[in-house]
């Protein structure tokens, strides 16, 4: 899949060695200018030139400001069973919106997080239980 | 019509009933398993409160544990928050208090609704705590809540969501 270099220019500067899936680029008003991946693959909309991109894509809800600075949103799940890292920075007088696939990683810590979670409320209920 | 469309981030300890909440109230499905949530989970459940549509987007945060709190960058654009107790886990208290001074920290007072989550077990909840009673007479809301039971789940998103019509007509005012 080609994505446009600026994509890759901003997962260099940050020292990400993550491979992008799929991406969006938002004029001011958030309507999409271009889009390229499959962002469909993440949400259950579909893209197009021209669209609004709240109105596709409402887990960007409160993610479009207007302050340029680049977030991160580790391991968000559109999807059951499907996690994505959203990238959002700002370049070239664009908002760019960048899913990167992270479902294998988030998968084995959910397995871990589970265990130990659940140990812990074990002990929890030995300590209410006496 | 226009919608109106907010972000709403449900936050509190590990294992209170975030996740089971959510899922009670969008897809009206509760499971007896748990199962934890690994970042955040986005649904969407849209709501007509006196003739106004309000599309909630719900942010299923992960909880707070002994290893992890809670990341300021997932509050990020939120119009208002739901805390969640299990109140049979006293613990689960101290951590809505710091999760909402998180919030106040880094994105300012936002409306808010509290949930005592599992009252099918109310038999096993323990005390409030002073902490908690200051909390609560901050909320928009308290309410006791049974996911399992479906129990007080769409009053809980209802009085928010009424916060956030509020909120939002005092912006355009």
């Amino acid at each position: 899949m080609n994505l446009p270099q600026v994509v890759f220019d901003y997962l260099g500067a940050i020292n990400s060695v993550a491979k992008p899936n799929a991406f969006l680029a938002l004029d001011e008003q958030g309507y999409i200018q271009s889009v390229g991946g499959n962002v469909a693959v993440f949400d259950v909309s579909t893209a197009a030139v021209g669209q609004l991109a709240l109105e596709q894509y409402a887990h960007l809800e409160g993610l479009l400001t207007r302050d340029n600075e680049p977030l991160i949103i580790r391991n968000t799940q559109l999807k059951p069973g499907q996690w994505v890292d959203l990238h959002l920075f700002s370049a070239k007088e664009l908002r760019w919106v960048v899913y990167v696939d992270n479902t294998q990683s988030a998968a084995l810590l959910q397995a871990e997080q589970q265990q130990r979670l659940e140990e812990d409320l074990l002990v929890e209920l030995h300590k209410r239980t006496g | 019509m226009s919608i109106i469309q907010k972000k709403v981030c449900m936050l509190g300890a590990f294992s209170v009933g975030k996740t089971s909440l959510i899922s009670q109230y969008v897809n009206s499905i509760f499971s007896e398993k748990y199962t934890t949530t690994i970042g955040v989970k986005i649904d969407k459940k849209q709501l007509e409160i006196d003739d106004t549509f309000l599309s909630m987007v719900l942010w299923d945060v992960y909880g707070e544990d002994n290893h992890q709190r809670v990341m300021p960058s997932y509050l990020r654009g939120l119009a208002g928050y739901i805390l969640v107790a299990d109140p049979t886990r006293a613990s689960t208290f101290s951590s809505l208090i710091s999760l909402n001074a998180m919030v106040e920290e880094s994105i300012g007072e936002m409306p808010f609704v509290l949930a005592l989550n599992k009252s099918d077990i109310k038999d096993e909840w323990v005390d409030s705590t002073d902490e908690l009673n200051a909390l609560k007479a901050k909320a928009a809301g308290v309410f006791e809540t049974s996911a399992k039971m479906d129990t007080g789940v769409n009053e809980l998103f209802t009085c928010l969501g009424r916060s956030l019509l509020k909120a939002n007509a005092g912006v355009g005012s």
